[in-house]
């Protein structure tokens, strides 16, 4: 749902993040860029393990019979396999104890945790057999790039529009814009990816898959050709209905930003109409985009979930999906938490660059003023 | 707000900015007939959604306008499948069935209490399979009496099965259509709750309750949907899957909203009217339902009309993927079914995205009604954006 909420809403929902710095420590007053990044990344942290202890929880909501087709699963591994995958009471109940099933969720939190910190094993799919650790490295790169891609794209065009139009604000041309900017952004997303895939398949410019057929490494120039020719429909879908809301978010700031008494300041003193439109006002917009682009990635990763699908991208989303059909519990716990680890990170390089660009953050030490 | 002067002035400047902007008053149209459909479903479908037509599927939209045979006026030629595996049809000369209005087909019971037989259109001729034989009751029977059915029309086609996709887009506008309201219903709950409580008490309970909240944005919100689908059941009758996804949509909604509350709560409290109700002793939940919370029903209203279009979009995300809605009971989600909508099939059969068009011109039409609604209601709200 992230992937539709309003820009105004999103910006919104991060101004209130955690702030976990203090104004008067004396860290904070001799190294303020230092210190505010070092609480940012500790209360990452702190939020990384409550969301794995909420999501441990919740897993208690799971029926069990569930538990019990996990067990039985597991015993397919072990010494104790049966020829016909029969097991009695007793060996179940055997198994969930050795298994720590029967732990309160915060113990097998624990364990969980243990495991994947200490001996960096993330387990095994139950469905393939594979490392999940092997599985999640390799679909991340590419889910990644993509997203990486779209937001860059996504960036560079709502700026550009959202600029421009906000210089010819009032006239037809912006009139027709801005409506045609809601209607992308209202429009739903699998259906769009869907008449790509049509298009694709229909005017034969483009494959109607989104991954080259053959390795990176075969071939590597080939394939980043091929690759960007696979990528360039769906990517499109990806991202062009988050232009529609984040133009009309930019355009409007903007509006704001020269409606305020510094801008009629800086024209008085005679400073030319693009310098204030390019260094002054634009400046302004960056702080509050910077906010909510963390959000937006979010949203992207939604997104990208059903682009990975339609498209048969080998990305997280799709690595999720089949879990989630196939009821790999396991594979579905690592999966959640890394992309919320990948989500998480890019909240922080958010707010770095925040604090990079805006002198009232890093020394305040707190990124919701 | 209170006195009716003020009333009368928000409704004329409402009309106002509706004669301004043609887009939203055709979308404020286009609801109206969405939901006067849905809540006409049975008498306007000339079928039952689950009225299987075995030798009619994969059928383009069949309605014609004119004949020699029959002249002018809407009418139905009557077609036989040539290939099996391309399921094309054949039309056959000098064979035509009248369309006609209000005409007696399949039972049902109006609003689940008048039973009627009566439909909008239809055809009476009687159901005529592939060898010719008349399937149905002897001429001048009851054509839809046992299992003889009436020949049938098809106003947008036919999907894999042989059912019509235009009664089934009707019977499904009824999940479609209503989910957004129920989820966002309880999401709204839930965010006045918490969200409200965060920004009345502050200090701790507001920590807690919001960095709750953001357990929740963390995650994307297609991957938690996902995660919460994946432990719960799978084989749930469609009542009950109906209410898992307005629960888990409305799980997935709650935070942002609540962050909004949260914060108009926090600015509002300091008003005098609520440190009159505080002295009055009014315990703080119901200072904040009855005294707070209708101060930004503005706000509310927009944030309403702006989030249905993402969980009706939700809903039709989830039964794409096969994780919600489910035959035997029908959503514009599910019509987009991830099989029904496969490449080949829409290459050979591209009416079966006409669910799809409903699906368009009803999140454009919110937006575009929640876009007005914030013009009108909330000149404000981009320097709340900003905090």
């Amino acid at each position: 749902m992230s992937a539709d909420r309003t820009p105004a809403e999103r910006s919104d929902a991060s101004s209130a993040r955690p702030a976990t710095g203090r104004r008067h420590s004396p860290i904070g007053r001799r190294l303020p860029l230092l210190y505010f990044l070092a609480t940012r990344l500790a209360s990452m942290v702190a939020i990384l393990l409550v969301l794995g202890l909420v999501v441990f929880g919740l897993m208690k909501l799971a029926p069990s019979d569930m538990v019990e087709n996990y067990i039985r699963a597991q015993l397919l591994l072990s010494a104790e396999r049966q020829a016909d995958n029969v097991y009695t009471e007793e060996q179940i109940a055997a198994a969930k104890a050795r298994l720590g099933l029967d732990l309160p969720f915060y113990a097998q939190y624990a364990r969980w945790l243990y495991q994947v910190v200490v001996e960096r094993d993330l387990g095994r799919s139950l469905i393939s057999r594979a490392p999940i650790l092997f599985l999640i490295q390799s679909r991340a790169v590419n889910s990644l790039i993509l997203n990486l891609i779209s937001l860059v794209f996504l960036t560079l065009l709502s700026f550009a529009t959202g600029l421009y139009f906000s210089s010819k604000v009032d006239t037809p041309v912006d009139f027709a814009a801005t409506v045609t900017a809601l209607l992308l952004h209202a429009f739903p997303g699998i259906l769009l990816l869907i008449l790509l895939q049509l298009f694709a398949a229909q005017s034969g410019w483009f494959p109607i898959t989104a991954y080259p057929d053959f390795p990176y490494r075969e071939a590597p120039l080939r394939f980043t050709f091929s690759y960007l020719h696979h990528i360039a429909l769906p990517l499109l879908g990806a991202f062009i209905g988050g232009v529609g809301g984040t133009m009309r978010y930019i355009r409007a700031t903007m509006l704001d930003q020269l409606g305020q008494p510094y801008v009629t300041a800086l024209y008085s003193r005679g400073i030319s109409e693009r310098r204030v439109f390019v260094v002054h006002a634009f400046r302004n917009t960056l702080n509050p985009y910077i906010t909510s682009s963390a959000d937006l990635f979010a949203g992207l990763f939604s997104g990208s979930l059903i682009l990975e699908i339609i498209f048969s991208y080998p990305g997280l989303g799709r690595l999720m999906f089949e879990a989630v059909r196939q009821e790999d519990i396991n594979l579905v716990l690592a999966n959640i938490m890394f992309v919320s680890f990948l989500i998480l990170l890019g909240m922080v390089a958010a707010d770095m660059l925040l604090a990079v660009v805006d002198p009232r953050i890093r020394f305040s030490g707190r990124g919701d003023d | 707000m209170t006195d009716t002067g003020a009333r009368h002035a928000w409704i004329r400047e409402l009309r106002h900015r509706l004669r301004q902007r043609p887009a939203a008053a055709a979308s404020l149209l286009v609801l109206a007939l969405l939901y006067g459909a849905m809540l006409l479903a049975e008498f306007l479908a000339p079928y039952s959604p689950t009225t299987i037509f075995r030798f009619h599927t994969h059928q383009p939209p069949t309605l014609g306008f004119h004949s020699s045979e029959l002249g002018f006026g809407p009418q139905v030629q009557h077609r036989v499948l040539v290939d099996e595996v391309t399921r094309r049809y054949a039309r056959i000369r000098g064979q035509h069935y009248r369309v006609r209005l209000l005409v007696q087909g399949e039972p049902y019971r109006l609003w689940g209490l008048v039973p009627m037989r009566v439909h909008l259109f239809g055809i009476t001729a009687p159901y005529v399979d592939e060898e010719g034989a008349i399937v149905g009751a002897p001429a001048g029977s009851d054509p839809w009496h046992g299992n003889g059915q009436a020949y049938p029309v098809f106003l947008l086609g036919s999907d894999h099965l042989g059912r019509d996709i235009f009664s089934r887009i009707l019977y499904g506008s009824r999940i479609s259509l209503t989910i957004g309201f129920v989820a966002i219903a309880i999401s709204l709950t839930l965010a006045i709750v918490l969200g409200g409580l965060a920004g009345y008490y502050g200090g701790a309970v507001d920590w807690i309750i919001m960095r709750f909240a953001e357990l929740f944005i963390l995650i994307p919100g297609l991957y938690l949907i996902l995660f919460l689908r994946s432990i719960l059941s799978y084989d749930w009758n469609p009542g009950q899957s109906y209410m898992v996804m307005v629960v888990i949509l409305s799980f997935v909604g709650w935070p942002g909203t609540a962050r909004l509350i949260r914060g108009m709560v926090h600015s509002i409290k300091r008003e005098d009217f609520v440190a009159a109700a505080q002295l009055q002793g009014i315990p703080p939940l119901v200072i904040i339902v009855t005294q707070i919370i209708p101060q930004m029903a503005s706000i509310l209203i927009v944030s309403i009309a702006l989030g249905i279009p993402g969980y009706i979009l939700a809903e039709t995300a989830l039964s794409f993927l096969g994780l919600g809605i489910a035959d035997p009971a029908v959503s514009w989600g599910s019509m987009l079914d991830r099989n029904a909508i496969s490449l080949s099939n829409l290459r050979s059969f591209p009416w079966f995205l006409f669910p799809g068009v409903a699906l368009v011109s009803v999140t454009w039409s919110f937006s575009l009604l929640g876009d007005l609604l914030r013009d009108l209601l909330d000149p404000y709200h981009q320097e709340r954006a900003r905090g």
